[in-house]
């Protein structure tokens, strides 16, 4: 199956569980090598067959790239320009994206590893060596706790571990914080456009290690600190107790906590910022802003404040969105419209566009 | 449905490192295909290679007599290069860059794998810094998570000891373009930076 994109925006429409998910979630593979949903590509191989092909050319400064991601159950191979490349590492982060879910309102009041996935998306569309100090750290994470579990370690193998934890956790913090700080330079104004309401968010990147300067000499030392404050606790629970694997990000409404004390709609506004914002910096630093993915939003988010969101994104942004029904409140003069239905996709614009000019009168409306 | 003889070759093929199932299955094909003196032949080398060759009793490395060349090279400097297998010390020999010795570990420490300081033959390291016999120590051990963590605790043990103990330097390649080189190895790079 082939499709030809509209640079501007693209609109999946049908009926829920014929496939519009599984499309973005294609596209997404094409970035990371992964699925959007955590789940695996590999899910999204057809039921009855064994392999599947992720082929995908995009442009970015007038270059254009092919990248494929080739699995069956057991294998997966990325190729870039028709040459395999052997690790995952060069092959992310050449597409870059940004993706909207319903699952995102998550962010706002879910489990703090919601929000550091989120930052740890982010960080990675601007710096995709992130992936190779992220694993590296869970890698270390995951020895280290092993270690604190075996009640006859050797505390030297433990200590070696632990500066291995030290160096790649600081390194994680350090981007992280970069990050929120970046993101709070444009989430106020695209919250009040977003919400309507005079209202001031503040994103904070919240680490067990206490106010560190921007440092990573700085962190790395209040890491080895408060390792050794907890130490006794460690043994006691065979668990690392600090680090980035528990730290959280704080949004806050007017100073109060929507984690803990917003109401639905100040969250969803919240999410909705955090998400233009993003694709905001990420834009400003790649030399071409990232794509955005919307799956099913209009499912959650009320009408009013969906159109405010789409009008906020910038004409250069490649959208590709789903909905269970057409709607042109969210139409814009360059796009194009997709049926999807039992897996199988067709461009039906111009079949559309014929049948209800009133379309194209609307969205210049807005 | 494959004969039961084909079956089972196929299987211990498979586990070969880099050997899927296809490549098994015609490398067993192939064999059948050949005289009865190719497959006598390859036998025999496996079989000998078990019988003829063990580790060096002084540094781990492969040996035919008990002692491996290097360790019994008398023109060989007394600085030791640690590494994780006997394939490392293959690696370092084609470059012809390294006059010293070697010792290899056999593996690399990690609790997820049960495999400790005891497991490898840390210990035995320990015992030819203590006498003597070895200058200083150069930990090439690969750039893992568990491979960084040994170095660190052998560095540990030994310096506890007195022995000047290094890291081989990471960083860029030679030829290497600084434009594509990745931000862990670019901090590893500028870390290692030395004085002109």
């Amino acid at each position: 199956m082939r499709i030809d994109l509209n640079p501007e925006l693209n609109v999946f429409f049908g009926r829920n569980a014929q496939g519009k998910t599984n499309l973005l979630e294609a596209a997404c593979g094409l970035s990371d090598g992964r699925s959007f949903r955590g789940a695996h590509v590999e899910d999204l191989i057809r039921r009855a067959e064994t392999d599947a092909v992720v082929d995908g050319v995009f442009e970015s400064s007038g270059i254009e790239t092919q990248l494929q991601v080739r699995f069956n159950r057991t294998v997966r191979q990325y190729w870039v320009n028709g040459k395999q490349v052997h690790d995952v590492k060069d092959f992310a982060g050449r597409l870059k994206f940004v993706i909207f879910s319903a699952e995102c309102l998550g962010i706002a009041y879910g489990e703090p590893q919601t929000r550091r996935d989120f930052l740890d998306r982010g960080i990675f569309s601007l710096n995709p060596s992130y992936l190779l100090t992220a694993r590296t750290y869970k890698q270390v994470l995951r020895q280290r706790n092993e270690l604190l579990r075996q009640p006859d370690r050797d505390e030297t193998v433990l200590q070696a571990f632990t500066e291995r934890l030290v160096e790649s956790g600081s390194r994680i913090i350090d981007q992280r914080i970069r990050f929120t700080s970046l993101l709070q330079e444009c989430v106020p104004d695209l919250h009040r456009a977003v919400s309507g309401a005079d209202e001031t968010i503040e994103l904070e990147y919240h680490t067990s290690l206490g106010h560190p300067q921007n440092d990573l000499t700085d962190l790395k030392s209040r890491f080895h600190q408060k390792l050794e404050q907890v130490r006794s606790d460690e043994y006691a629970r065979g668990s690392t107790l600090a680090g980035p694997h528990r730290d959280d990000l704080e949004i806050r409404l007017n100073g109060i906590d929507i984690r803990l004390h917003g109401s639905r709609g100040q969250r969803r506004s919240c999410v909705m910022a955090m998400k233009l914002a993003e694709l905001t910096q990420i834009g400003r630093t790649a030399q071409d802003p990232p794509i955005l993915m919307l799956d099913d939003i209009a499912s959650e988010l009320d009408r009013e404040r969906l159109v405010r969101f789409i009008s906020l994104i910038p004409d250069s942004v490649q959208v590709l969105m789903t909905l269970n029904a057409v709607d042109s409140d969210y139409f814009r003069p360059n796009m194009d419209l997709f049926a999807v239905d039992t897996g199988r996709i067709e461009n039906v614009s111009a079949a559309l566009l014929k049948n209800n000019p009133d379309v194209i009168s609307l969205s210049k409306g807005d | 449905m494959e004969l039961k003889v084909l079956r089972e070759l196929i299987e211990d093929l498979s586990r070969l490192p880099g050997i899927g199932r296809k490549s098994a299955q015609r490398m067993a094909y192939y064999i059948l295909k050949q005289p009865r003196s190719f497959a006598e032949k390859l036998s025999r080398s496996l079989i000998n290679l078990k019988d003829g060759i063990k580790p060096c009793e002084r540094c781990f490395n492969l040996s035919e007599d008990g002692v491996c060349s290097v360790c019994n090279d008398e023109h060989r400097e007394k600085t030791v290069c640690v590494v994780e297998e006997a394939n490392d010390v293959a690696a370092i020999e084609r470059t012809g860059e390294f006059k010293g010795r070697y010792h290899v570990l056999n593996g690399v420490i990690s609790p997820l794998n049960g495999i400790g300081p005891d497991n490898l033959t840390i210990g035995r390291l320990i015992e030819r810094v203590a006498s003597g016999e070895v200058g200083d120590v150069i930990i090439a051990t690969n750039l893992t998570v568990e491979g960084e963590a040994t170095a660190m605790y052998i560095s540990r043990v030994l310096k506890a000891r007195g022995a000047r103990v290094f890291r081989i330097a990471h960083g860029l390649p030679v030829g290497g373009s600084l434009e594509y080189a990745d931000e862990a190895t670019m901090a590893k790079a500028l870390e290692g930076r030395t004085e002109l």
